[in-house]
C-alpha cells in the first residue's frame, strides 16, 4: 500500500474511532438530559394548566 | 430484492415507534419558544446529539459516498476542514455566544436588532431561497439510496419519495423543535449503531492492500493530494473551510440547536463536542464510497454505486437496522430544515411585510402551512432538477448563497462597530450574486465569453462570493458612516424576540435608516 493511502487509512481510522466512542458517551448522558427536558416541560405544561384554571379560562 | 423479512420487520417497528414518540411529545409544546427552540432548555449531551443528528441524513452518507467514489482519499481532507471549522467556533464561541445571548430564534432577527427591519427582509428572502434550493435535491438523493439498498432499482425512487416527504411533513408541522429533538436523539443512536455495523461489514470483505491500488489506477496522485485533484485545488480548500466556518456559526438547522441550549456556555460545548464528530460524519461514508470503487469498479453510477455496495454486503437483519437508521437520519435533518426554513419564511419574510408581528398561535399556524408547502416542493424539485457537478459542491454553491452575505453581515455586526445598513445590503446582496450567477450559467458553460465563463467553476463562484460579501460590507459601511450612522446593540435584553420585533426602537440605542 502506498504512503498516501496509508495516511488517510490512519486518519481514517482515528476519526472513527473517536465518532464512535462519542456517540457512545452521548447516547447515555443524553438520555439523563431528554427526561431533564420532558420532565421540566411537563412541569411548565402543569402551571400553564392550573393558571388558566385559577383564571377561569 | 435485499431485504428479507426480518429486515422489514425491524423497519416497520422502528417507524411506527419513532412517528409514534413524535406525537406523544407534540403535548409538551407550550408556546412558540417550545415550537421553534424547545423552550431553549437543551443541555449539552442532548445537544450533541441532536445537532449531529440534524448535520448527518441520508443525503450526507451520499454526497460524501459519492465524493468517496470519484476522487479517492483526497476528499477526506473536508472531514479534518470542517472538523477544524466546528472545532473553532466551539472553542471561541465565534458568533454562537452572542447570538445565544441576544435570544434570537432565527439568524434574521439579528440583522433587525443590528441593522433594520428592511435587512432582516432582505436577509430573510436569501436565506429562505438559498436554505430551500440548498434542501431541494435531498428527497431524489434519499429515494436513490433507499431504492438501491432495498434493491428495488431506480423506477421505485419516485414512490419512495413520494412516502417520505409524507411522513416528515407530518410529523414536523405537529411537533416541532420538541418532536426533533426527541427523535434526533432515538435517531442518532440508531444511525450510529447502523453506521458501526456497515463499516466493519465493509472491513470484512475488503483488503486494505486494494483500497490504494485502486485509487492509485484510478485518480492518480489525484486520489491522495486534494491539492492535485482536478475537482479540488487551493481555492477549493480555502473556500470549504470559510464556507464550514460561516455554516457552522449561522447554517439555521444547526445554529437553531445553539438557540435552543440552555445558557450561550452550553451552546459552546455543544459545538465543540460535535465538532470532534465531524471528521468521521465526513470520512466514514466517504470509505464506503471508495471501498465501493474498489468492489464493483468505475463503471457505477457514482451516486448509486455506495448504496448498491452496502446493499450487498451488510448481513441479513442488519440491512433492517441500516435502512431505518437512514431514514431515522432523513426523519431528523428534514424535519430539523423544514422547521428552520418554515420558521425564517414565517418570522423574516411574511411578517417583514406588516407593521406588526403575527400573534404566537398564527405564527406556528402559518409555520405549519409553509412547512407543508416546502415539502411539496420538494418532490417536485426533485422529480426534474439535474444537479451540476457533484451533490457537495451543488449543497455548498447554494448554501453560499446565504452563508457568505450572512457571515458579513454577523460578523460585522457583531466585532465591527462600523457596519451599518448599507453594509449590510451589500454584503447580502453581494454574497449571493456569485452563487446565484453559477447556478444560472452553468447550463450555457461552453457558449459563455471567458469573463463570465469563470462563474461555471463552482469552486471559484463559492470562494468569490465570500470575498464579494466581505468586500461590500466594508466599503458600503465605510463610504455611509455619515449618511447612515451605525447602530450598536443592546446587550442587555431579555425580553423574547415576537415582543422585540413589534419594538424594535426599544432594542436599540443608536440611529437607523428605519428609525430616523
Amino acid at each position: 500500500m502506498n504512503t498516501g493511502a496509508t495516511i488517510w487509512l490512519i486518519i481514517f481510522a482515528v476519526s472513527a474511532i473517536v465518532f464512535f466512542v462519542i456517540a457512545a458517551g452521548v447516547s447515555i448522558r443524553g438520555l439523563a438530559d431528554l427526561r431533564a427536558l420532558l420532565g421540566q416541560s411537563e412541569q411548565v405544561s402543569r402551571r400553564r394548566d392550573g393558571d388558566q384554571i385559577n383564571n377561569g379560562e | 430484492m435485499n431485504f428479507r423479512l426480518i429486515d422489514w420487520i425491524i423497519l416497520v417497528v422502528y417507524l411506527a415507534l419513532t412517528l409514534s414518540v413524535g406525537f406523544w411529545v407534540k403535548r409538551y409544546v407550550e408556546n412558540l419558544s417550545g415550537y421553534l427552540v424547545a423552550g431553549r432548555r437543551i443541555k449539552t449531551s442532548l445537544g450533541v446529539a441532536t445537532f449531529a443528528a440534524t448535520e448527518i441524513g441520508t443525503i450526507t452518507f451520499m454526497y460524501f459516498g459519492e465524493l468517496g467514489y470519484v476522487t479517492g482519499f483526497s476528499c477526506f481532507v473536508i472531514g479534518l476542514l470542517s472538523m477544524f471549522a466546528y472545532m473553532i467556533v466551539g472553542k471561541t464561541g465565534f458568533i454562537i455566544v452572542p447570538l445565544r445571548r441576544l435570544q434570537v430564534m432565527t439568524i434574521p432577527e439579528f440583522y433587525e436588532l443590528r441593522y433594520s427591519r428592511r435587512v432582516r427582509l432582505l436577509g430573510g428572502i436569501i436565506l429562505f431561497l438559498g436554505g430551500v434550493l440548498n434542501m431541494g435535491i435531498f428527497l431524489k438523493f434519499d429515494g436513490i439510496f433507499l431504492s438501491e439498498v432495498l434493491g428495488f432499482g431506480p423506477q421505485a425512487v419516485s414512490l419512495i419519495m413520494l412516502l417520505m416527504v409524507l411522513i416528515v411533513i407530518v410529523y414536523t408541522v405537529l411537533g416541532g423543535m420538541f418532536s426533533v429533538v426527541v427523535t434526533d436523539f432515538i435517531q442518532f443512536v440508531v444511525l450510529s449503531i447502523g453506521m458501526l455495523v456497515c463499516t466493519i461489514a465493509i472491513l470484512a470483505s475488503i483488503d486494505l492492500g486494494q483500497l490504494g491500488i485502486t485509487v492509485a489506477q484510478q485518480h492518480g496522485a489525484g486520489g491522495f493530494n486534494p491539492l492535485v485533484n482536478p475537482r479540488f485545488g487551493w481555492m477549493f480548500v480555502v473556500w470549504i473551510f470559510i464556507s464550514n466556518l460561516a455554516a457552522c456559526a449561522l447554517w439555521q438547522p444547526g445554529t437553531s440547536k445553539a438557540l435552543a441550549s440552555e445558557s450561550p456556555e452550553v451552546a459552546r460545548k455543544v459545538f465543540f463536542y460535535t465538532s470532534l464528530t465531524f471528521a468521521g460524519r465526513a470520512m466514514i461514508p466517504m470509505f464506503w464510497g471508495v471501498a465501493a470503487l474498489a468492489l464493483l469498479g468505475a463503471g457505477e453510477s457514482s451516486t448509486a454505486a455506495m448504496p448498491k455496495l452496502l446493499g450487498m454486503v451488510t448481513p441479513t437483519g442488519f440491512l433492517g437496522l441500516l435502512v431505518a437508521g437512514m431514514l431515522a437520519a432523513s426523519m431528523s435533518t428534514y424535519s430539523a430544515y423544514l422547521l428552520a426554513w418554515s420558521s425564517v419564511a414565517t418570522r423574516d419574510v411574511i411578517a417583514g411585510f406588516r407593521a406588526t408581528d403575527f400573534g404566537e398561535r398564527a405564527t406556528i399556524w402559518l409555520t405549519r402551512t409553509f412547512a407543508l408547502a416546502i415539502g411539496i416542493f420538494l418532490l417536485v424539485f426533485g422529480l426534474w432538477y439535474q444537479i451540476p457537478d457533484t451533490a457537495f459542491q451543488y449543497l455548498f454553491i447554494t448554501g453560499a448563497m446565504y452563508t457568505a452575505g450572512a457571515l458579513g453581515c454577523v460578523a460585522a455586526g457583531i466585532y465591527w462597530r462600523k457596519a451599518n445598513n448599507v453594509g449590510a445590503y451589500c454584503a447580502l446582496a453581494m454574497g449571493a450574486l456569485a452563487p446565484a450567477c453559477f447556478l444560472l450559467l452553468e447550463k450555457w458553460r461552453d457558449s459563455l465569453p471567458p469573463w463570465l465563463a469563470v462563474f461555471t467553476d463552482v469552486n471559484v463562484s463559492g470562494l468569490i462570493s465570500f470575498v464579494l460579501a466581505f468586500a461590500g460590507m466594508i466599503v458600503g459601511s465605510l463610504a455611509t458612516q455619515r449618511r447612515c450612522p451605525p447602530v450598536r446593540l443592546n446587550w442587555d435584553r431579555t425580553a423574547e424576540p415576537s415582543s422585540m420585533m413589534a419594538q424594535p426602537e426599544s432594542f436599540i440605542t443608536g440611529v437607523g435608516e428605519e428609525t430616523t
